[in-house]
């Protein structure tokens, strides 16, 4: 009867009173059908006493009563009116941050999934400085490992702290933005602070990029794009080159998986770039568009996708540089050489067909069926408005020879695709030649040309690493040239 | 039978279906077009309120437009944030638009004016300018000026448009509708972007607005050559608000690819409507 009216009480508050003030404050959740039906263990960063509310409204009212924000007892507990609060209007359980010696803190917690309920849980601890994630403690290893297979749902929460950060007394009604992370167990065999560590990741990893702040904006990041026909040689390089540039300034690498590097390594950010489910139809598109050809359509999405990706650090407040594993502006163009243009392609058709690429120009009408038959990446990504791939400050191209390049192909033991014959690479290597000399011609860019027999991958990320070195100003340089 | 006040609404819903029925077939091109069925739809809601504005009982039409401009306020510093420490310019930001709200209600325009000096001279300068001596003062006055320009001052003259003769808040509601169409289809003025393009939407929207105003002029007691300086003038404003928002964008590094949850739609839609209010009250009111 108690826990019944308990409930009554708390639904009633949400509607009268938690859900409309959020509405004010417009809360827009992404994502939000990811959280599961059962039992979970939402985990979030904390910044201000909003963030438990926000995240309540995350899950349907009638589920209301059986999720339950982990408190602090100390903070909580100070008085009748934070106690009535915490536990009434948000349904806490309150945990000691401080326990006495022999006792569990993590009791109320644990008794609450044992009965199925879900939970909200801070792994910081605290609020903490306005925008700055603090390392999460070792308690949300603890829970993990206590419940081997329990759901934890990431999100992210931003705006919070800017309405009501900690040392404010008045909240100024600013907009609020969830972003749900998918739900996933972690390994119960690991350290209780490695857990920590990787439920801290996945929730960084929802993080939007920093909103801008008054003052002069940064430069775009410096991009490299690591290209050539052989994939493993390509890949060892951009590993190299990734780590190199990460040893001067914090460094993103455009691959599957999306990678981070500086002074402490080199990093995966996220396994896989997903696809979006809106954009699945992309793909479908272009393997319409080219049954039996070269660029298979779930490769195509994926390479929307990851040049999105890339376009979104165009700001320059993440990354200083970003080392692509190739890059859909010169694949495209090289592979439209390679198989329309069979070295007819000269400057000018090469500037039409980089403006179509990046969105300067749409492909007129009349030139529709010519692009759809022989170039239709060119023509989806214009005529849809895909993505505007961002062009390369840098061009790495390795050069090998077909022969060799084949030779490794088929040491992998898999199906050859159609575009995997010695002739076809030897006109891809030469497209990939003649694309980066006309776009050095004509975008100011630096071409750097390695032979990978000649050269380890070691050895071109470190003349690739001098070269950027070169072309990268020191910071204040600028100030002092103006002084 | 009398056409006098059903016209200006007629109009009006012919416009926003005009609107409404390109953007549907033409969203599905992407790109710039991908946006128009959210525009039209906003459409719907504008037209409503400046129905509402117009003729119902006026604290409905109020209220809804101050909670308008309150939400767009608030996307708004969400989009462009301010120092820690400009939390109470802010706050006066928002208090600023009841208040002045207020005025209009009681068709006071030097108590309008007067709140509106008294915010944006005293007021805000000086609560921005408290607190500790960081760094972005001059950078966050103008974040808060322009906000409360656009989004209370220009706001702000829909409301006292309710004051004037029926009809004439849904003539400026055509006309901006009629001027800004052919600019969202063929994409707004940008250095890189298919200027040529942009001039001849302009060029079509400005003839258009003219030629509407001038047409529709009549029914609301205007003679065709006011109606069309008034289209014109309102295809000005809206031209402006559009580069406006597509500069403050770009200031914002706002664009497609790292839109924070469709957070500036909102703004993209409201800053050419209100943009105009202002020009075309004063004209309309005291110059026609």
């Amino acid at each position: 009867m108690r826990r019944a009216l308990r409930s009554f009480l708390l639904i009633v508050s949400h509607i009268g009173f938690v859900r409309p003030v959020l509405a004010i404050l417009g809360v827009r959740y992404r994502r939000r059908n990811l959280v599961p039906r059962g039992p979970c263990l939402v985990v979030a960063n904390h910044n201000s006493h909003l963030d438990a509310a926000v995240l309540l409204t995350l899950f349907p009212l009638s589920r209301v009563p059986r999720v339950h924000p982990v408190a602090a007892a100390d903070y909580f507990g100070k008085t009748w009116f934070l106690r009535a609060l915490s536990m009434f209007l948000m349904n806490a359980i309150p945990i000691e941050r401080k326990p006495i010696a022999g006792s569990d803190p993590l009791a109320s917690v644990k008794q609450a999934i044992d009965a199925g309920d879900s939970l909200i849980f801070f792994p910081e601890g605290s609020r903490g400085e306005a925008g700055v994630v603090a390392p999460f403690r070792q308690g949300i290893g603890r829970i993990i490992r206590a419940f081997p297979g329990l759901q934890v749902v990431p999100v992210f929460l931003s705006g919070p702290e800017r309405i009501w950060p900690r040392g404010q007394v008045v909240p100024v009604p600013l907009s609020i933005d969830a972003n749900v992370g998918k739900p996933r167990s972690y390994s119960h065999t690991a350290d209780y602070q490695e857990v920590a560590e990787q439920v801290r990741r996945d929730v960084l990893a929802l993080a939007p990029p920093p909103p801008p702040v008054p003052g002069p904006r940064p430069a775009p990041p410096l991009r490299v794009a690591v290209c050539g026909i052989e994939p493993e040689k390509r890949r060892a390089a951009f590993l190299k080159i990734l780590e190199r540039l990460g040893t001067a300034e914090r460094t993103i690498g455009i691959s599957a998986p999306l990678m981070e590097a500086d002074d402490r390594g080199v990093r995966e950010l996220v396994r896989t770039i997903p696809v979006a489910r809106s954009r699945g139809w992309v793909g479908f598109l272009a393997r319409l568009l080219r049954i039996g050809g070269l660029h298979k359509g779930s490769k195509f999405a994926e390479m929307v996708e990851r040049a999105r990706v890339d376009a979104a650090f165009d700001h320059g407040r993440i990354a200083r540089f970003v080392v692509g594993n190739g890059n859909a502006l010169v694949d495209v163009l090289a592979w439209a050489e390679a198989e329309v243009y069979n070295g007819k392609f000269d400057a000018s058709e090469m500037q039409r067909l980089v403006d179509y690429l990046t969105g300067r120009r749409r492909i007129p009408a009349r030139a529709w069926w010519r692009y759809i038959r022989h170039a239709p990446e060119v023509w989806l990504l214009n005529t849809l408005d895909l993505v505007r791939p961002p062009a390369p400050d840098v061009i790495v191209l390795l050069k090998t020879s077909p022969a060799e390049a084949m030779a490794r192909i088929r040491a992998r033991g898999e199906e050859l695709e159609p575009h995997e014959n010695e002739a076809f690479l030897e006109k891809l290597e030469g497209a990939y030649d003649q694309v980066s000399k006309v776009l050095q011609r004509h975008r100011r860019l630096e071409v750097l040309e390695f032979e990978t027999e000649e050269r380890s991958a070691q050895d071109i990320a470190n003349t690739v690493g001098d070269r950027i070195r070169d072309l990268t100003p020191e910071p204040g340089a600028a100030n002092a040239t103006h002084s | 039978m009398n056409f006098d006040y059903p016209w200006s609404i007629v109009s009006l819903g012919v416009a926003v279906l005009v609107v409404g029925v390109p953007s549907l077939l033409l969203a599905s091109r992407g790109g710039r077009f991908r946006g128009l069925p959210g525009w039209a739809g906003f459409w719907v809601f504008f037209s409503i309120l400046l129905v509402l504005l117009s003729r119902v009982i006026p604290w409905i039409g109020f209220t809804i437009l101050g909670l308008l401009l309150l939400g767009s306020l608030r996307e708004y510093f969400y989009l462009a944030p301010l120092r820690p420490q400009d939390r109470w310019a802010v706050l006066f930001a928002y208090l600023l638009v009841p208040v002045s709200l207020y005025a209009i209600f009681i068709d006071s325009y030097p108590a309008f004016a007067t709140a509106i000096m008294m915010f944006l001279f005293l007021f805000i300068p000086t609560g921005l300018s408290l607190g500790s001596p960081e760094k972005g003062l001059l950078d966050s006055t103008g974040r808060v000026m322009l906000a409360l320009l656009v989004f209370v001052f220009c706001g702000e003259h829909l409301a006292w448009m309710a004051h004037e003769p029926s009809g004439r808040l849904e003539l400026f509601g055509t006309l901006v509708l009629v001027s800004e169409l052919p600019q969202r289809l063929t994409g707004r003025i940008r250095l890189h972007d298919g200027v040529f393009r942009a001039l001849g939407g302009m060029t079509v929207s400005f003839a258009a607005a003219a030629g509407v105003g001038a047409w529709l002029a009549p029914w609301i007691g205007l003679d065709p050559r006011e109606g069309l300086i008034a289209g014109l003038l309102v295809c000005l404003c809206v031209t402006a608000g559009g580069v406006v928002t597509a500069a403050v964008a770009h200031d914002l590094s706002l664009s497609a690819s790292n839109a924070r949850l469709g957070r500036a739609a909102l703004l993209d839609r409201i800053t050419p409507a209100i943009y105009a209010a202002p020009l075309y009250y004063h004209y309309v009111s005291h110059f026609a």
